[in-house]
């Protein structure tokens, strides 16, 4: 039986006091690729949807401990997409309207069954299930490619200027300080033109994460394509933290790198701009920390430099 | 277009105006049944997106009114007011109207209010992912379709500098293309 398991399984959760109400259950679905789990209390409902991708439960209503409805209402909370019948051999009214306006159950049955019934609800509910599970991955996937870069994985110019925006009202608020670092890579075409694209792309993804591992989590990085990357620091007290943060930047890369079986050596040039020093908006600040960055390629690559005010005008 | 329409179905003329009243502080359009039928025509002609109806009505109850609407309208949001309290009429209601919430006579004004607010924001959610998952269908399928003609087109390739590298199709071919693109957009 183990070697036949689909990838896919569709798991449903039966939880009933009655033992042998359970087994009769599991029978109705004996011949379908359903994998059922059983449990004889809500309490050990929960424990079991922990642990399992669980698309749909049956539950009965009256049990020790928690009821039925009360049950579902809870999963209907915690895992709003897992579908939810109740089928009971007794129940009030009140219970009933508790799992309709609180639980949201998709069916309300009653015992004795009809084996068929069961069946035919549970199938074209797993159905159901397994269409809009696909339509959230897709949602998802979706929304991440909006925000971030293919290749990278890093937030993209979008999201980059979203948490910017976030960043600099929070800075405001709050009288921080946050900082711009622009890093163009040192020579990356020529990596590319002598060893291909596929190397350069390759490198481009090693690059991103030693990146990440120079800075807190709480920092974004953003690539904005080809070798140009952004990296904001949310939160400093010093203009010195983000001298360290860069200096670390430039050293962390100038490490070799092994990319595709192949020893490659890369540095970065780094412009810093701070808030609110060099300026108070996106534009501005970008802006600078892009010259500033010009300042540190003229001034031999491999290097970073801050914004200097008195400069303004010669570098633009 | 997106305005929130409801339709409030039941026989006592009194019980109608009363639960209008309730909505009279909500942008929402009102419109009233005395009968399922009466109810079915107004559908037909207006857009509604939440219906509250009574279960007991003469010819046609509530649960068979709202599980003709979940046939013939599987978008509108249903909801049960009635004053018959029996498990038969809330099981009926749930497993062949499919409703959304099911009430008591006599009501509680704010759930009420707050239960027909969230209907409204789940009809205009689900409107949202069907579009989002047609579009989805769609370009995956107008991705096919241009993939099938051209083998590889749907892959960028980039040149040594980075540049993307289109393929080579002729202006009228290029022209085809675009014209049909275009037809499938329409």
């Amino acid at each position: 039986m183990g070697e036949e398991k689909v990838m896919i399984e569709d798991t449903i959760l039966i939880v009933d006091d009655e033992e042998n109400v359970i087994s009769a259950l599991k029978r109705i679905f004996m011949d379908d690729a359903i994998n059922v789990l059983s449990a004889a209390s809500a309490l050990e409902g929960i424990e079991l949807l922990k642990q399992n991708a669980v698309k749909l439960v049956i539950s009965d209503e009256q049990m020790p401990g928690m009821s039925g409805s009360e049950f579902l209402s809870m999963i209907r909370q915690e895992y709003p997409h897992v579908v939810r019948i109740i089928l009971t051999g007794h129940a009030s009214i009140e219970a009933a309207m508790k799992a309709i306006n609180d639980g949201e159950i998709y069916r309300f049955f009653i015992k004795p069954w009809n084996n068929y019934e069961i069946r035919t609800t549970v199938k074209a509910a797993i159905e159901k299930f397994n269409l809009e599970e696909e339509l959230r991955q897709k949602e998802e996937l979706i929304k991440h490619m909006a925000y971030h870069d293919t290749l990278t994985g890093l937030p993209n110019r979008l999201l980059l200027y979203d948490r910017l925006t976030k960043a600099l009202e929070y800075s405001q608020r709050y009288s921080k300080m946050l900082s711009i670092c622009f890093l163009d890579l040192d020579g990356f075409k020529t990596i590319n033109d002598i060893f291909g694209h596929d190397t350069g792309d390759l490198l481009l993804k090693q690059v991103s994460e030693r990146l990440k591992m120079s800075v807190r989590k709480s920092d974004t990085i953003a690539r904005l394509g080809g070798d140009e990357f952004i990296i904001m620091l949310q939160d400093i007290s010093d203009p010195e933290d983000a001298e360290i943060t860069a200096g670390k930047i430039v050293n962390e890369l100038a490490k070799s790198f092994v990319t595709g079986g192949q020893e490659l050596s890369i540095t970065v040039s780094v412009g810093v701009s701070l808030y609110p020093s060099d300026g108070t908006d996106i534009e501005t600040l970008m802006k600078k920390a892009d010259t500033a960055m010009y300042n540190a390629k003229k001034a031999g690559k491999n290097n970073f430099r801050l914004y200097c005010s008195d400069k303004e005008g010669q570098d633009v | 277009m997106s305005e929130n329409n409801l339709l409030i179905v039941d026989d006592e003329p009194n019980v109608i105006s009363a639960l209008k009243r309730v909505f009279i502080d909500d942008p929402y359009g009102v419109y009233s049944a005395n009968s399922a039928l009466e109810g079915m025509e107004i559908l037909k002609g207006n857009r509604i997106k939440v219906i509250i109806s009574d279960e007991k009505m003469p010819e046609i109850t509530g649960s068979e009114f709202l599980s003709m609407v979940r046939r013939d309208y599987p978008d509108i949001i249903r909801i049960m007011l009635t004053g018959h309290a029996s498990i038969e009429a809330a099981m009926k209601a749930i497993n062949e109207g499919e409703i959304y919430r099911f009430f008591l006579k006599p009501w509680n004004e704010l759930e009420l209010r707050f239960a027909v607010r969230s209907a409204f924001e789940k009809y205009d959610l689900e409107g949202e992912n069907k579009r989002l998952l047609s579009v989805i269908k769609k370009q995956a399928t107008d991705l096919k379709l241009i993939e099938e003609q051209y083998p590889g087109i749907t892959k960028v390739r980039h040149d040594k500098e980075g540049r993307i590298v289109l393929p080579t199709v002729p202006d009228e071919e290029m022209e085809q293309i675009v014209s049909k693109y275009e037809k499938n957009l329409e």
